[in-house]
């Protein structure tokens, strides 16, 4: 297996996109993609499904794909840093998809998806320990799925309301890049969610960072709550983006060299609610190595 | 100490107010016997305790799936003790064994309820916990080899008498549109049980397909749970079958779909 500096290179430039999961297209008031990708390709570049191995693909998925658009493969299923969960009927399953939608990559939040055995009831998402040893295991499990599948397998820092460890997120995802040598889907909305959590500045920690290895990016809004006087926020994916995620993004933008795909997670908005997000999302990234790439 | 460890501490807190608590007044005790650090121990109370909660209807969605495999069972459960009484597993000590122990939530409940409740949500629960494992299961398919088990897509429980008349009266009586409304509703009137003092035997097949069987049957087929060499399983003399109707009853049983043929004990999970 070459280094990832070489296989980063064979990866193919998807633009803008959006994300998807089963049914949401289906909800009252959600997006369209096909009417996204009539009317503003620029904003339609690929198609990210969020795929649970026993749910499948829903038909407005299945359609993209007939229509031979791109797609990647968010999986929202597998603890990676647990090896029992590569069991042989879910990396069945996984192939089956791959095979269905010839993803550029997979990506998806490494934390904890299930508790317990993958089973109905079980499910969640909760972000990983933040521990050298943790980060161990899931460079362990990252570099097991790539090899097991043939793809990339992009790690994506996961949104919390609980971050335990010794750990800066963002110094836990480089050692995780740098032990399974892989690229980073780096979510600018779950890190600003991180961020305010622990009390930091939106942009703390990326200076260190290795952005070189920032594959893919997802935006997205959050909305305000409060637990008994405490105020939260909640990753939503409404349109609604915090100050601090599009700071996030301005910091990234001119160094993510290797950035290949942005997502606008707004999958359960109507279209025109979305535009101005993905309108600033492109004016955000103008004059960026991404933008260049974009450039026909 | 693992992160894992750490991250299914994380989880029962999650579930669980009354360990939240404990852990912030005093996480030694409250954590005692797990494999976790001072410096873990620290980690846990550093965050501001009301982030425990943020997710307020979490312990909810876990009821709501745990309930609707367990509708029937659940109905005469919240009627012994109202919904809290059910809630009250999120902080059983079965509830925090099994995360610990990355164990299924179903069987687990299914065994808190029969052990908590009295009437007729034991036999209830073992029915209803028959069809979940069922509902889980494999598909059928064929085997072959030297060994014989029972197949893995057969459930097979002991009930006292009348329990699945019982229980699909029950469940028609909640209905098919929200049932678990009504299983939770105590005013929802369910139907009375009474069961007899001998055993039912119950086979639960994909579907689910519920039928009737012998003690005998659920016995072999208990007994079948483990595969075994063909020649050694003929001998059925204590069930009242000699060597040559024994082979015969076996091929009727792998025919029928209940046992089936394997080459290494192994396969039976590489399903």
């Amino acid at each position: 297996m070459s280094s990832f500096e070489a296989r980063v290179r064979g990866l193919p430039h998807l633009g803008i996109g959006v994300s998807t999961e089963y049914g949401a297209a289906g909800s009252p008031g959600s997006l369209d993609v096909a009417a996204l990708r009539r009317k503003h390709p620029e904003f339609a570049g690929f198609l990210e499904v969020g795929l649970e191995t026993v749910k499948g693909l829903d038909g407005p998925t299945q359609a993209w794909r007939a229509a031979g658009l791109p797609t990647t493969y968010h999986f929202l299923d597998v603890n990676l840093d647990e090896p029992e969960d590569f069991d042989a009927p879910w990396l069945d399953a996984v192939r089956g998809f791959i095979a269905a939608l010839d993803p550029a990559w997979l990506c998806g939040d490494a934390g904890l998806w299930h508790f317990g055995p993958r089973d109905r009831g079980h499910m969640l998402l909760l972000p990983p320990i933040l521990s050298d040893d943790a980060a161990t295991a899931m460079a362990e499990g990252i570099v097991r799925l790539r090899e097991e599948t043939g793809r990339e397998v992009l790690p994506e820092n996961p949104p919390g309301h609980v971050f335990l460890g010794d750990l800066h997120l963002l110094d836990f995802f480089a050692r995780v890049c740098e032990r399974a040598d892989t690229g980073l889907l780096l979510d600018a909305a779950h890190l600003a969610l991180y961020q305010r959590t622990l009390g930091h500045a939106p942009t703390t920690g990326l200076d260190g960072f290795p952005l070189d290895r920032v594959v893919e990016v997802h935006v997205a809004g959050a909305g305000h709550a409060e637990v008994d006087g405490l105020a939260i926020v909640e990753d939503d994916h409404t349109p609604a983006v915090l100050p601090d995620t599009w700071t996030i993004l301005e910091a990234l933008a001119p160094r993510a060299t290797e950035l290949r795909a942005v997502v606008f997670e707004c999958e359960r908005n109507p279209l025109d609610d979305c535009l101005p997000g993905f309108r600033r999302i492109a004016a955000t990234l103008a004059g960026s190595p991404f933008a260049r790439r974009s450039a026909p | 100490m693992s992160a894992a460890a750490l991250q299914r501490v994380v989880v029962r807190m999650l579930h669980d107010p009354a360990l939240v608590a404990a852990v912030y007044a005093d996480a030694d005790a409250a954590l005692a016997g797990e494999d976790v650090t001072a410096a873990e121990r620290a980690w846990l109370t550093a965050p501001d305790p009301r982030r425990w909660r943020a997710d307020p209807m979490r312990r909810y969605r876990g009821l709501q799936a745990l309930l609707e495999e367990f509708l029937v069972a659940g109905a005469y459960a919240v009627r012994q003790g109202g919904v809290a009484a059910v809630d009250a597993f999120f902080s059983s000590p079965a509830f925090h064994r099994a995360i610990q122990g990355r164990a299924a939530l179903a069987p687990t409940f299914a065994a808190w309820l029969a052990a908590t409740f009295a009437g007729p949500v034991p036999a209830f629960a073992a029915l209803e916990g028959a069809i979940a494992r069922s509902r889980r299961a494999p598909a059928p398919r064929a085997g072959a080899g030297p060994l014989i088990a029972t197949a893995p897509w057969i459930e097979a429980v002991t009930v006292p008498g009348g329990t699945l008349a019982a229980w699909q009266r029950a469940r028609a009586s909640l209905g098919q549109a929200g049932p678990l409304a009504a299983a939770v509703d105590p005013t929802h009137a369910l139907p009375a049980v009474a069961v007899a003092a001998e055993a039912e035997g119950l086979l639960v097949e994909p579907g689910p397909a519920i039928a009737t069987a012998s003690p005998d049957l659920v016995a072999l087929l208990e007994r079948l749970r483990a595969p075994r060499p063909a020649g050694e399983v003929a001998d059925l003399a204590d069930l009242g079958v000699d060597a040559d109707e024994g082979a015969e009853l076996l091929d009727d049983l792998v025919d029928d779909g209940l046992l089936w043929r394997l080459p290494t004990a192994g396969s039976a999970s590489n399903t």
